[in-house]
């Protein structure tokens, strides 16, 4: 792309990535006149989402355009500390066995239905696929959405409830009860051990009751203070408050609120997905970004930037270079210098492609699961997601492991992998999930990265995916930043429908630099064309996160 | 995540006493002006609110707004000379509810002669289907509420030979549920004002002995609330009305002090408007006479002497069936 | 009638609600002197049949209007009859217009007799009647208020008519106690489903104990217990259990009165002393009802 671009902006925004994207929105929606460039042909960075063959031929790091630093003067983006790691990919089924596979099958009166799958078949549905490098859920009632509502923002995603939330235990897949209903029909526990239940549920929900005499113990604690039976601890400290043994107390009761908070107000979990996957969510904020004047470019070339008396100066393009006041950047776009860490923790990940849910049903679910911490093992968070997420093909399901890193993703994840799914495409039983797929990494965690001294002062930086289930912390960050920019600004503040808004045209140049809407989808990665409609099946799932606010107010009164 | 308890909160500054100046202006200005919007959009049933509102001025020992000519000879023209019914209002069908509420009215006067007697028997009688049940009208809805409107009239008509009388209880004994209530039909859910007029029913019939009293009388006295007044039915609001209807079903049953008597009297008198007289259904609604003849009733089987003394199986003046002579069924304490 | 809330407004806004009431006032009566006014038995007057379902649909508790449609249907009824080719055709067509009035009558008015009985009546006159368009309804209306007796009734009705089984509501029965449990019409709907014996009543109190634990405070699940422990099939053991879980309950919850009386009935046959104390508490945990727990004092004291 060849696009001329103004001289100079009052940001640029490197990076397209959730906090960034954000920060984007929030500064054009103010009238800042924004330049936000990736050097990826796709939005997202680190939360993006991707067919199966782009993710397989991803290398998920910076491109090198060659030069010298040195020659250029100029400080080059990127850095190798903060990429993925120890990525590894693998498909489960030889594609020549197959055929011979299916006849004997046919001959011994089996299903050849499970041997369908070969490698071939899975990459020309490619493009069927929508991957999350890191998948988000979002609270009913969290920031996040919040943020949806009240900038108006939620026009531009779709969204799924989760519609069942299972946790392990007992070496087995149980639904966590965790609404009244659940509890009532729940048949794993005693009736006692119902009443204690919804009495602790209900007391932490109160926001009113504060907890004494806990400051220095864990939740696991409290419970068993409580006097929960083991299986009430398992569900409540495990399931509801997602904690560890050693999480604190006021953590756990904090978190436990957070997810009872959210139950109810669009259907029986907490949780909302944003259909096509987590990386619509980025680019919806770009999209919010571009309805008020701001400019993009994807699969941009950029040589590096400038500094001058300690102050960030400007970008360099592939032969252009733009002055901005500020710059935003992704942590992944930061140059090593600025980065004082340089041990990092990392995020576990795995996604898989598996044939069959790992718990059947009459109809498809979204699920998250729980899989409690065990033999040294961290948490792990699963989610399981169909078709009708608009992440994957007809009568295939995407699977996404997540925990915090002990040693590597294939060791961290071997024991869950195990119980969870068959292990070969042979030895398919038929209740356990065959994979097809898997893929595996580490993500690093960037939301706690100490930064340089030296790092100029109207240089921003942005983090990368938090291992939490929501974007909480990207927005807190993000509203941290923009408070530091623009102290005196509001931050998204409600954003009237586009069809209202008048982008002021400016002739002064041939191409016209301000994109608005319709030249933005030129811009967008191809992919999103060929995306399915998926929202013919069960609508009823799908939730109109619009009115949420109307309805809420209907139930108050 | 846990049941909060359906209720209204009393406010201060209730009303210690009826406030009756203001019922009575309420009630005769009630059908003064025609064109009063409530009033005329409610002929459908107008002579059962000429019931209501005239057995509250009765009862609060005040005269009516018309002369009792006047008042007669509205509802003979109310009668529809081919079936015998009474209708709500002129030009409107017979039915069972209404021939009730004029037989009532006629009764309180004295002056049952200004209709043709003969025809409302016939008309109730040709009402009652094999299996003992009552419909409304001649179109075929079947409800226990039309049992009791039959046996009510005709007992005040000394005319009880006219219908299958047992046959009528095997119908309205079908309609018992597991909960010792009664609902409008078979299987139907238990509900205040359908159990009282089944225990009417059973008070005027004589066979209260098929009612299952004790399961009955609790859970007509679980229709209490914190607020004092009682509902209809469970996880509902109270209501001045089903004051009455849950009221006079314990008198009947002789479970009268099973309730507070102390709480319901200040919920019932806080459901007074205090600026234009009349009870509503709960503090702060709109007055009307339906709840205001129910209000004043339910304050008179409370024991409040300022009024007169009512008859719980009829909701009629007690010295009106004393004159009659009738002694419909009352358990004992 | 019920639950209007009375609110103060302006002389202004008296002025314009005055108004517009003065217009429906005469729009209503109007309509009703042309309707009356041509009511014969044998013929009926098209544009007065159009007038009455506005009449209706603003106020469908004037159950006359009804009476003078369904007068027109039996018209409609006898034509049918009369014409041997076309006659079936025209009525449905006829019918079908009937049933698209209730339906548009429902909405504001979901409790009136008179909608409901009406849209029964003409299904009743149906050459063809879609039963299973009607169940639909019910469902619809019952996720709306499933408290709403009119149409839990109606579903009766239905039921009888197609013939549903008995599993069938069990299932339904059991599917909307799961989705909430607060509902007493769910559990009187459960009730009348089948007599309980020694087969299903285990069944029925683990389910009902399932509740009452869940949520003591809710009252509907009380009535059903004590419906099911009433089964003279329970056995003795049994009760024994659920009174220790009682026990175990009270201590979650001290105050809450219906645990205390849930014991009661299983006291009933047990020791007189600890019936008597239980009544007491009940009198200081429940004083609204103090009456009817003397009424248990006295007579245990009786026994005496």
């Amino acid at each position: 792309m060849d696009y001329e671009f103004p001289k100079e902006f009052d940001l640029i925004v490197v990076g397209t990535g959730v906090v960034e994207s954000i920060l984007s929105a929030a500064a054009s929606r103010v009238g800042k006149r924004v330049l936000q460039i990736d050097e990826n042909d796709y939005y997202g960075g680190q939360w993006a989402s991707f067919s199966l063959e782009s993710i397989i031929k991803s290398k998920h790091h910076k491109k090198d355009y060659g030069g010298n630093e040195s020659e250029t003067n100029l400080l080059r983006f990127g850095n190798d500390l903060v990429s993925l790691k120890n990525i590894a990919h693998k498909f489960h089924m030889t594609s020549n066995n197959t055929l011979e596979e299916e006849t004997d099958k046919i001959e011994n009166e089996e299903q050849p239905k499970e041997n369908k799958w070969t490698e071939e078949n899975l990459l020309k549905l490619s493009r069927k696929f929508n991957i999350d490098l890191y998948p988000k859920l979002q609270y009913a009632r969290g920031d996040f959405v919040e943020l949806l509502i009240s900038s108006n923002i939620a026009r531009y995603c779709e969204y799924r409830s989760v519609s069942r939330i299972l946790i392990w235990f007992n070496n087995r897949l149980e639904s966590l009860p965790c609404s009244r209903s659940d509890v009532f029909a729940n048949t794993k526990v005693s009736v006692v051990e119902k009443r204690m239940l919804m009495k602790l549920l209900t007391s932490l929900n109160d926001k009113e009751k504060h907890v004494q005499n806990y400051e220095n113990k864990t939740f696991k604690e409290f419970l068993t203070d409580k006097k929960l039976t083991p299986n009430l601890i398992h569900y409540v400290l495990y399931g509801i408050s997602s904690s560890s043994d050693d999480t604190s107390c006021e953590d756990g009761i904090e978190k436990a609120r957070r997810f009872l908070n959210s139950l109810g107000r669009f259907g029986n979990t907490p949780f909302l997905f944003s259909l096509y996957g987590s990386g619509e969510i980025p680019q919806a904020f770009c999209r919010l970004s571009a309805v008020f004047g701001g400019t993009f470019a994807l699969g941009q070339q950029i040589q590096g930037f400038s500094i001058s008396d300690d102050k960030f100066k400007s970008v360099t393009l592939q032969s252009q270079t733009v002055e901005a006041e500020k710059l935003v950047l992704n942590i992944e776009n930061l140059p090593a210098r600025f980065i004082k860490s340089d041990k990092l923790e990392y995020i576990s990940r795995c996604i898989l492609i598996t044939d069959r849910s790992v718990l059947d049903s009459e109809k498809e679910h979204l699920s998250l699961i729980f899989y409690p911490p065990t033999d040294g093992k961290s948490f792990t968070t699963v989610i399981e997601m169909g078709f009708l997420t608009g992440t994957c093909p007809n009568n295939l399901y995407l699977v996404h492991l997540i925990a915090k890193q002990n040693t590597s993703p294939q060791e961290d994840f071997q024991h869950v992998i195990d119980k969870l799914f068959a292990s070969h495409v042979e030895e398919t039983s038929q209740e356990k999930p065959s994979i097809l797929w898997s893929y595996y990494f580490s993500m690093p965690e960037t939301n706690d990265i100490i930064l340089s001294d030296d790092l100029p002062n109207n240089i921003f930086v942005c983090p990368g995916p938090e291992i939490d289930l929501d974007y909480d912390t990207s927005v807190d960050k993000a509203k941290l930043l923009f408070e530091k920019m623009y102290p005196d600004l509001e931050f998204l503040p409600r954003a009237p429908d586009p069809e209202e808004i008048i982008i002021g045209d400016d002739n002064e140049e041939e191409e016209s630099t301000d994109i608005n809407e319709e030249d933005h989808d030129k811009v967008i990665n191809v992919e999103q064309e060929d995306k399915e409609n998926v929202i013919s099946a069960e609508q009823e799932d799908k939730v109109n996160v619009i009115s949420a606010e109307q309805e809420d107010k209907v139930d108050q009164q | 995540m846990a049941t909060i308890i359906k209720d209204i909160t009393l406010q201060e500054n209730i009303p210690q006493n009826i406030l009756f100046e203001k019922h009575i202006d309420f009630i005769k200005e009630y059908g003064q002006k025609e064109n009063n919007f409530e009033y005329a959009m409610t002929d459908y049933l107008r002579i059962s609110g000429m019931y209501w509102g005239l057995t509250a001025l009765e009862l609060m020992n005040a005269s009516p707004p018309h002369t009792i000519e006047e008042i007669s000879d509205y509802i003979k023209h109310c009668q529809d000379p081919e079936s015998g019914g009474i209708s709500s209002c002129l030009n409107h069908d017979p039915h069972i509810l209404h021939t009730l509420s004029a037989v009532q009215i006629l009764c309180m006067y004295d002056n049952l002669k200004a209709i043709d007697v003969e025809g409302v028997v016939k008309y109730v009688k040709n009402l009652q289907l094999p299996n003992g049940s009552f419909t409304g009208d001649k179109w075929g809805e079947v409800d226990t509420r039309f049992s009791f409107c039959a046996v009510a009239t005709l007992s005040l008509l000394n005319r009880m030979d006219a219908i299958d009388v047992n046959k009528a209880v095997d119908f309205v004994a079908s309609c018992k549920n597991f909960d010792g209530g009664f609902g409008s039909r078979p299987l139907s859910e238990s509900h205040a004002g359908l159990i009282y007029c089944c225990l009417g029913f059973l008070s005027v019939t004589n066979r209260l002995d098929i009612v299952d009293r004790d399961k009955l009388a609790w859970w007509l006295c679980e229709r209490q609330l914190p607020s004092g007044g009682l509902n209809g039915r469970p996880e509902k609001l109270p209501d001045v009305c089903y004051s009455w209807w849950v009221l006079s079903s314990l008198t009947i049953l002789g479970k009268l002090h099973c309730i507070d008597a102390n709480a319901l009297k200040k919920f019932i008198l806080a459901c007074q408007d205090t600026e234009s007289g009349g009870f509503a259904d709960r503090p702060g609604d709109i007055p009307d006479p339906f709840h205001t003849v129910f209000g004043i009733s339910a304050l008179s089987l409370l024991g409040n002497d300022t009024v007169q003394k009512v008859n719980p199986t009829y909701c009629m003046p007690q010295h009106v069936i004393d004159r009659l002579q009738l002694k419909p069924q009352i358990l004992d304490n | 009638m019920h639950g209007r809330l009375k609110v103060r407004t302006t002389e202004e806004q008296k002025a314009i609600k005055l108004k517009e009431q003065q217009k429906k006032l005469d729009a209503y009566k109007h309509a009703m002197e042309r309707v009356l006014s041509t009511r014969k038995k044998d013929s009926y007057d098209p544009k007065s049949l159009q007038i009455s379902s506005g009449i209706l649909q603003a106020n469908p508790d004037v159950y006359t209007i009804w009476n003078y449609r369904k007068e027109v249907i039996l018209m409609k009824v006898k034509e049918s009859n009369d014409d041997e080719l076309e006659g079936e055709e025209k009525l449905i067509d006829f019918l079908e217009d009937e049933i698209k009035l209730t339906e548009q009558c429902l909405p504001s008015n979901p409790k009136s007799y008179g909608t409901w009985h009406h849209r029964y009546w003409v299904l009743l006159h149906h050459p063809k009647p879609n039963w299973n368009n009607e169940f639909s309804l019910c469902t619809k209306y019952l996720s709306k208020d499933d408290r709403n007796f009119h149409c839990w009734d109606y579903r009766r009705l239905l039921v009888n008519k197609i013939g549903i089984t008995l599993d069938h509501e069990l299932r339904f029965s059991t599917e909307r106690l799961n989705n909430n449990f607060s509902n007493y019409s769910s559990w009187h709907y459960r009730s009348t489903l089948r007599k309980l014996d020694s087969d299903c009543v285990n069944h029925e109190l683990e389910l009902v104990k399932s509740a009452v634990f869940t949520d003591p405070i809710d009252s509907s699940a009380w009535f059903y217990l004590r419906w099911v422990l009433s089964n003279p099939t329970i056995k003795k053991d049994t009760k024994l259990e659920l009174l220790e879980a009682f026990e175990q309950l009270e201590e979650l919850e001290p105050d809450c009165k219906w645990v205390i009386l849930g014991k009661c009935w299983l006291l009933e046959q047990g020791d007189l002393k600890t019936r008597l104390e239980t009544y007491k508490k009940l009198v200081v945990l429940d004083p609204l009802r103090k009456g009817m727990y003397m009424d248990f004092i006295r007579q245990a004291q009786k026994e005496i």
